[in-house]
């Protein structure tokens, strides 16, 4: 399973800038720096309650990501399949 | 859009329209800083000046009346944001009240997009030019909030991680402190939160001004504030007639207990700053 995040660009388009998927127990992301960096040590906080999470958190990261970035400006889809 | 787009540039074109004086000494800094030491200031406006802060500005009228030339969801599923081309010019970002879903206790769906305009019009009375200018419309049938899209910002995990935001832009940051506190934003982090000319863009404020537990970016209780921000919040304190037409356009956006909370928050502020010169604690009311 994975999720992509997406920059929204100035003509209303999305470019994609990371990906994260699971990995065994944890999430590994990549793509564009230094965003991947970032995210993967400050990680994001819980839509419900505001708890840090973290990729070794794993699927609980993943399923957070779309809560997180929700502004327009950047963007998480759903946790996709890998097919 | 033709005009100076959001955020504004430089502070120093607004001192142009007032006055300069020296601060005066807070309790906070007696003993420790002579005149020498201390910033110029703005005076505070004149009439002229502050009646820009409640008219509509062009950036507005054109949000609310441009046709939109293009619509384009721009995340995943029913209730993502829109990104909205405007007719001859200007791009905005579009969320639809139908597209708000549960998130807190007391911030209930279908309030959101009045507070996202409720938050720019907090920002726009007191000078803090954190939030894009937000409008509220009908798309489509749809009625909704419109920002202004800000070309070519950053979010803070864009950001080279040596650079920390904190050391980086620390008046920005605590000046966002003080919006979200007086807003009593329930929702700010780094997910919701812009850079642009070194300045901050507090974007996704919809989640503000009921009480639910608030989360701020980073916290300042006791610390100076940078004395433009305390300027900005004085100036605010000494304009009666702007305070009264904040409340009432607050009041066809916001429950009145919500408005009454905000207000006794911006009391709580004023009394701390007046007294002790920082800002300890603020309650929801």
């Amino acid at each position: 399973m994975h999720v992509e995040i997406y920059k929204l660009q100035n003509d209303g388009s999305q470019r994609m800038i990371a990906s994260c998927r699971l990995a065994g127990e944890a999430a590994e992301c990549s793509g564009e720096e230094p965003f991947v960096t970032n995210l993967m040590v400050e990680g994001i906080r819980a839509h419900a309650d505001g708890v840090p999470l973290f990729p070794a958190e794993g699927r609980r990261f993943l399923e957070e990501l779309k809560y997180f970035f929700t502004s327009g400006y950047m963007n998480a889809s759903d946790v996709l399949s890998d097919e | 859009m033709s005009e100076k787009s959001f955020p504004l540039g430089d502070a120093k074109e607004k001192e142009t329209e007032v006055g300069i004086a020296h601060a005066p000494v807070l309790p906070s800094e007696r003993g420790t800083k002579s005149d020498a030491d201390r910033l110029p200031i703005a005076l505070p406006e004149t009439e002229g000046a502050r009646s820009t802060r409640t008219t509509e500005t062009p950036i507005e009228g054109t949000l609310k009346e441009r046709p939109p030339t293009s619509r384009r969801r721009i995340g995943w599923g029913s209730t993502s944001p829109e990104f909205l081309q405007l007719q001859d010019d200007g791009a905005s970002v579009f969320k639809p009240k139908d597209n708000e879903v549960d998130l807190r206790d007391n911030v209930r769906p279908g309030t959101f997009y009045k507070r996202e305009r409720a938050a720019y019009l907090v920002s726009k009375f007191l000078g803090f030019e954190l939030v894009p200018p937000t409008v509220i419309r009908e798309v489509d049938g749809q009625i909704g909030s419109v920002q202004q899209f800000v070309e070519d910002a950053k979010g803070p995990y864009e950001i080279p991680s040596g650079a920390k935001l904190l050391d980086r832009w620390p008046e920005e940051l605590m000046r966002l402190w003080l919006f979200d506190l007086i807003i009593w934003n329930s929702d700010r982090h780094d997910g919701n939160l812009l850079f642009k000319n070194d300045r901050a863009c507090a974007i996704d404020n919809g989640l503000s001004f009921g009480n639910d537990k608030p989360r701020l970016y980073s916290e300042y209780p006791g610390r100076a504030l940078p004395q433009g921000t305390v300027n900005q919040v004085r100036e605010f304190f000494s304009w009666e007639h702007g305070q009264r037409i904040l409340e009432d356009l607050l009041c066809e956006l916001l429950p009145k207990e919500e408005v009454q909370a905000f207000f006794s928050r911006l009391e709580q502020i004023k009394k701390q700053l007046l007294e002790v010169g920082v800002i300890e604690k603020v309650e929801y009311s």
